[in-house]
């Protein structure tokens, strides 16, 4: 092996990934005083208008318009992209994509590697999680409980949520006001602190969404597997009547005022909040949602919060604190080489093995640095720091932490895979709905999110969708081509026959919990390596019947509630698809979520988990591992806003050790 | 445009393709103008078609044009003689509706190519950026094109338009 | 009984005025839109190698119209807190193109593609007096001028009548940044003469520059990471800065050039739009007619949802915000259509005519 060139300058803290959970870590300890350096694998691209214009022209010529699209995919530094989906067939394993397949099901999940991370193609959906859901072994007997409850993360979920920037009214969004029948009554006190409300207010509901408020009203569900309640209000704590709520979304909207001399139990300073729209000059850009539709894959204005923003915070940060300490009095400048002092963003650095010391210890991390985006050729460097932080998601913090023979204590490292197997319903309204209009989602339909069931049967959220069936049919293209080509229609009649059948397009989507499993996994193999010689992560797969179980009651929910709804199902399950799955003699598709989460999982005991509660590996105490891998089950909320407070609780506990 | 006005029979060919195009999809030539993907369309329709077939193709432009001014139904009716039911020329009426839909470029089949004569330029893509965003099946759905023109904060909690043919 | 009389005269005379800054801001807007709307968006006019110029042009007329609307906005509240009515779509009223602002006193204004004369023509409309003591009186020759004068009348009355007695409006008609959220500066309810005050202030700040135009400096805050916060340019310097290719740095004075970072124009990547086009021009052309139409139309929605929302109605503000986004569109798709009258060298644009709906 050549021998690696040694960084010259050394940082209190290393942090792999410059992504939501790097960014975040790297602002709250350049406040606390800390230097920072981050390592990004992708390229420096996407913070100035010019290159995220690029990406959006990128995203207009796809002619498959996927979360990734949009994006760079370098040799240099590939991501898993939703188009190398295939079925896998018998022990070969897949190799399609970046992404080494072992089955027995396609894991259908994807992030981007890159400046900002995959919040640059999130939806933006900020749900916090239920109490319940930290306390699945204890109340269901299922998976594992965290090593901290809901109260203990409350207060990092509130700085998260001031951070993204979320829009939501505080009241909509406790669990009784979500219609949900929790399992147990203590979980509807305190949900939100006293006075405690969103930065900003909640975005409108679209047509669509208040299209099935009016019609789903009355109804009401039995989730204890009896089919129908025959409409007889049952003494039954397993009724529920489904509410349509108003989704918390990371979009910018109207800026709350809060009264004045108000108790918020965040930042003070920054009230009233200002939205932050684009980064870079076009700064009066997206400080409001548009409605561009398009949060996945791109936002043209960057309405939608993303990581590059925090990022820019923390550029800042380290550049006042520079000025502090190396700028002259004046207009003196503080030169670049100043400010990397402090903190800097190296991209184009792929982290590849961290080193240890003989105390078990990390005593650096080598890494490649490429001088060209997409060219393989890269210099050898090895970097040095008091702390180490890996921050680049699930996967590649597992891929990386098992090419370097971390955390080897508990075997858990890799495993416990978890994701939202993602499963649509579709149909046709009968009237105009209006979609294609507005954030791909702004309600959805969270009363199913926990209750008793849950010691049988997975549970699951509901997404409403605003864009017909795109995601479920290619809609509207696959309707012009159908009209085009199969039903010879041209002309007016054409443009009737696109706007009766498009318009009328409701969908909902699911997303279904899954339980941690040790062969659920992501390992390595010497056989697969990209381009620059780094380990792909090698994927086993499964979803198992508790997850199914809990599918099957979601999809016949929906077919519950399009019967109250008058809407014609189409959704139909093909079993040639890539995530086909049966379940009780009934056969279903999902798709992956995006929703990456567990693989080096918080716990009190380092035999059953990889890090402690402050994200500390179990086995290297200067090494941190914090993202998604983090969570020790997925609950049922979409993963970001916990990631997001979770890397807050992380800064505090690597500020504490390094005092 | 100045090249156009020292070639006659240039803004001759595009207005019958323009024509053609407003008949085949049901806006007007304003509205086919008011893309302002017409030149790039052409040359793309142009560079996929064989000169004897594009003659052909745009032949029909202004009897097609009386037709449907004196009668609708008798207008649809050749549209579907001339263009739809023709093995030559059905399959570009086809592909250029899609063009004018989706600005992107539905390829001509193999054998077709094989019958007619291939094209290099007979690939999927989508014409220019505008082409994307400029795709009349938004204007047809009552939408916008995901990805840009917006209709603004909270448009999308309002009534849909109404269908407008 | 006389001093009644009095006031209600002062009043009726405030009022006129006012009307008048409402018209003047409107005023502005089509022709800022027509041209922002005439250039062609990056990387859409060369498909082989997408160029990206002038989306900074864009931007920085977006932000000026985005500020504009904020003012009339502004004028409403006034008008309001003095118990006054806006009126914004009396056709009587209503700009027609080409028209010289402040009752022929000031600069031209025109319906014109993007081109350095009519970028010139919009940094004159936003020039600050040079004289602002003389341009307090009546004799006004700049907008600057004559918020100035409407300032000293309002004064006049507060000192004569009282304040409490000049701000009688309904408070519930004033918008506040609950009500209306854009960009650039803050909105302000008006309720006394320093709150009046204020919200004349960030009208003139926003247009001429602060210290009466001798500061690029506008007073508002770009959103920014803490600590990088900048001040944002007045729309006098922003037009100037895209005829100079290069931004202002809100440091610099009046006089001198920009000092900031390079901005790039391509003054040819432009539709080729008739000037003031007329409903004439479309005359023989029922197809572009039934375009220029449908713009009308929506144009004139927009008046109508504004004229709502500023007497009492004010969820209506929310519900033209489509309209506005809509306007772009049309008005752009008719800049593309080739009228045949020119042999094809122009093309058609928008009118922006008043059309007195009959129907809702």
């Amino acid at each position: 092996m050549v021998q690696p060139l040694e960084d010259d300058r050394q940082y209190d803290v290393v942090i792999v990934g410059a992504g939501i959970a790097g960014a975040i870590l790297a602002k709250q300890l350049l406040a606390k005083g800390r230097t920072v350096l981050m390592l990004e694998a992708g390229a420096d691209h996407g913070q100035d208008w010019q290159t995220y214009r690029e990406y959006l022209d990128k995203f207009y010529l796809s002619l498959a318009k996927t979360p990734n699209s949009p994006y760079p995919n370098l040799p240099t530094v590939p991501s898993p992209e939703v188009l190398d989906i295939t079925p896998v067939r018998g022990t070969v394993p897949d190799t399609n994509g970046y992404f080494v397949q072992r089955g027995p099901m396609p894991f259908g999940s994807n992030y981007l590697r890159a400046y900002g991370g995959t919040t640059l193609h999130w939806l933006g959906t900020s749900l916090r999680m239920l109490p319940a859901d930290f306390e699945m072994a204890s109340r269901f007997g299922k998976g594992v409980d965290w090593p901290v409850g809901y109260t203990e993360l409350r207060p990092y979920y509130e700085k998260a949520e001031w951070e993204i920037g979320v829009s939501a009214e505080a009241a909509e969004q406790t669990p009784q006001a979500l219609g949900i029948r929790t399992s147990a009554a203590s979980d509807n006190k305190a949900y939100f602190a006293k006075g405690y409300d969103y930065p900003m207010h909640a975005l409108p509901t679209s047509y669509c969404d208040q299209y099935f408020e009016k019609r789903m009203q009355g109804l009401s569900i039995s989730t204890s597997g009896q089919r129908d309640p025959g409409g007889v209000p049952e003494q039954d704590a397993d009724i529920v009547e489904p509410k349509v709520a108003n989704t918390p979304q990371g979009r910018n909207s109207i800026p709350r005022v809060f009264a004045k001399g108000a108790k918020i139990p965040v930042d003070l300073k920054n009230t009233p909040y200002k939205p932050r729209g684009a980064t870079g000059a076009f700064a009066f850009m997206g400080q409001r949602c548009e409605g561009n539709t398009n949060c996945i894959p791109i936002c043209p204005v960057q309405a939608k919060y993303n990581a590059m923003k925090t990022l820019a915070d923390a550029e800042a940060l380290g550049k006042s604190r520079a000025e502090k300490k190396f700028g002259g009095k004046g207009f003196a400048t503080v030169k670049d080489d100043d400010i990397a002092k402090i903190f800097k963003v190296q991209t184009q650095s792929i982290a590849s093995r961290v080193e240890l010391d003989e105390n078990n210890r990390i005593s650096s991390i080598i890494y490649k640095r490429y001088a060209f985006p997409g060219v393989t050729q890269y210099e050898l460097r090895r970097v040095r720091a008091k702390t180490y932080v890996l921050a680049g998601g699930a996967v590649e913090n597992a891929t990386l932490a098992l090419a370097s023979g971390l955390c080897q204590s508990s075997q858990e490292l890799g495993r416990n895979l978890m994701d939202h197997p993602y499963m649509m319903a579709w149909g046709l309204a009968e009237h105009p709905i209006g979609p294609f209009r507005g954030p791909q989602s702004t309600a959805g339909i969270e009363s199913f999110r926990d209750g008793k069931f849950r010691d049988q049967k997975a549970a699951f959220r509901l997404e409403l969708g605003n864009t017909g069936w795109d995601f479920a049919a290619g809609a509207p293209y696959s309707n012009v081509s159908q009209l085009v080509e199969g039903e010879n229609l041209f002309g007016p009649g054409l443009r009737r026959k696109l706007y009766d059948d498009v318009q009328r397009q409701v969908r909902i989507g699911i997303l279904v919990e899954q339980l941690p499993k040790a062969s659920n996994r992501v390992s390595i193999d010497p056989a697969y390596r990209d381009a620059m010689g780094e380990y792909r992560p090698v994927i086993s797969y499964d979803v198992d019947d508790y997850s199914r179980a809990g599918l099957a009651m979601a999809h016949e929910i929906c077919m519950t509630i399009f019967r109250r709804m008058g809407i014609r199902n189409h959704t139909s399950y093909d079993p040639s698809a890539a995530g086909y799955l049966t379940y009780d003699g009934n056969g279903y598709s999902v798709f992956g979520a995006g929703h990456l989460v567990g693989t080096h999982r918080m716990g009190t005991d380092r035999k059953t988990s990889v890090t402690d509660a402050g994200m500390r590996t179990h086995d290297h105490d200067n090494l941190w591992m914090v993202g998604c891998g983090s969570m020790p089950t997925i609950a049922t909320s979409n993963p970001t806003l916990t990631l997001a407070a979770l890397a807050f609780k992380a800064a505090d506990a690597i500020e504490k050790a390094l005092k | 445009m100045t090249r156009h006005k020292t070639d006659p029979d240039m803004q001759n060919d595009r207005d019958a393709f323009t024509a053609i195009s407003a008949v085949l999809t049901g806006y007007s030539k304003a509205e086919i103008h008011a893309t302002g993907c017409g030149k790039d369309y052409w040359h793309q329709f142009r560079q996929v078609t064989p000169e004897p077939i594009l003659r052909e193709f745009l032949s029909h432009a202004v009897a097609l044009e009386k037709t449907f001014a004196k009668d609708l139904e008798a207008g649809a009716s050749e549209v579907r003689r001339i263009y739809l039911s023709s093995d030559r020329l059905g399959p570009l009426a086809r592909s250029l509706i899609q063009l004018w839909y989706l600005g992107q470029w539905v390829p001509l089949s193999q054998d077709w190519c094989r019958k007619y004569g291939v094209s290099r330029f007979n690939v999927s893509k989508i014409i220019s950026t505008r082409a994307y965003k400029e795709g009349l099946v938004w204007d047809a759905i009552g939408a916008h094109p995901v990805g840009a023109k917006p209709q603004g904060y909270g448009a999308w909690a309002m009534e849909p338009p109404r269908r407008r043919v | 009984m006389t001093n009644d009389k009095n006031i209600d005269h002062d009043r009726a005379e405030l009022g006129a005025l006012l009307q008048k800054a409402l018209m003047l801001e409107l005023s502005t807007i089509p022709p800022y839109a027509t041209a922002c709307y005439s250039i062609k968006e990056q990387g859409q006019y060369d498909r082989s190698s997408p160029e990206i110029v002038n989306a900074e042009p864009i931007e920085v007329i977006r932000q000026v119209m985005v500020e504009e609307m904020l003012h009339m906005v502004l004028v409403a509240n006034l008008m309001n807190a003095i118990n006054c009515k806006p009126v914004v779509n009396d056709p009587k009223q209503l700009p027609s193109y080409p028209m010289r602002i402040l009752d022929g006193k000031g600069p031209e204004l025109r319906l014109r593609r993007f081109m350095p004369d009519q970028i010139k023509c919009f940094r004159e409309v936003e020039r600050a007096p040079k004289d602002p003591a003389n341009d307090a009186h009546r004799d006004y020759e700049t907008i600057g001028g004559f918020y100035l004068y409407v300032l000293g009348m309002l004064e006049k009355a507060c000192a004569a009548h009282g304040e409490r007695k000049i701000f009688i409006g309904d408070a519930a008609r004033q918008f506040n940044s609950d009500d209306y959220y854009g960009a650039g500066g803050d909105v302000i309810a008006v309720h006394d003469l320093a709150t009046a005050r204020t919200a004349i202030r960030e009208i003139m700040d926003e247009g001429e520059g602060a210290a009466l135009g001798h500061s690029a400096c506008d007073n508002d805050l770009i959103p920014a990471p803490k600590g990088e916060e900048r001040w944002d340019i007045a729309h006098f310097f922003k037009f100037d800065e895209i005829l100079h290719s290069r931004y202002y740095l809100p440091t610099d004075r009046l006089g001198e050039p920009p000092s900031g970072s390079d901005l790039v124009v391509d003054w040819t990547a432009v539709w080729p739009m008739k000037d003031d086009p007329k409903a004439a021009d479309y005359a023989s052309t029922p197809e572009i007619r039934e375009l220029s139409d449908r713009f009308n139309r929506s144009y004139s929605e927009l008046l109508d949802g504004l004229n709502a929302a500023f007497n009492g109605d004010k969820p209506a503000l929310a519900l033209i915000v489509p309209v506005m986004f809509s306007l772009k569109d049309q008005a752009q798709h008719l800049m593309r259509v080739p009228l045949p009258d020119t042999g094809y060298g122009t093309t058609a644009g928008p009118l922006w005519r008043y059309v007195p709906t009959t129907e809702s």
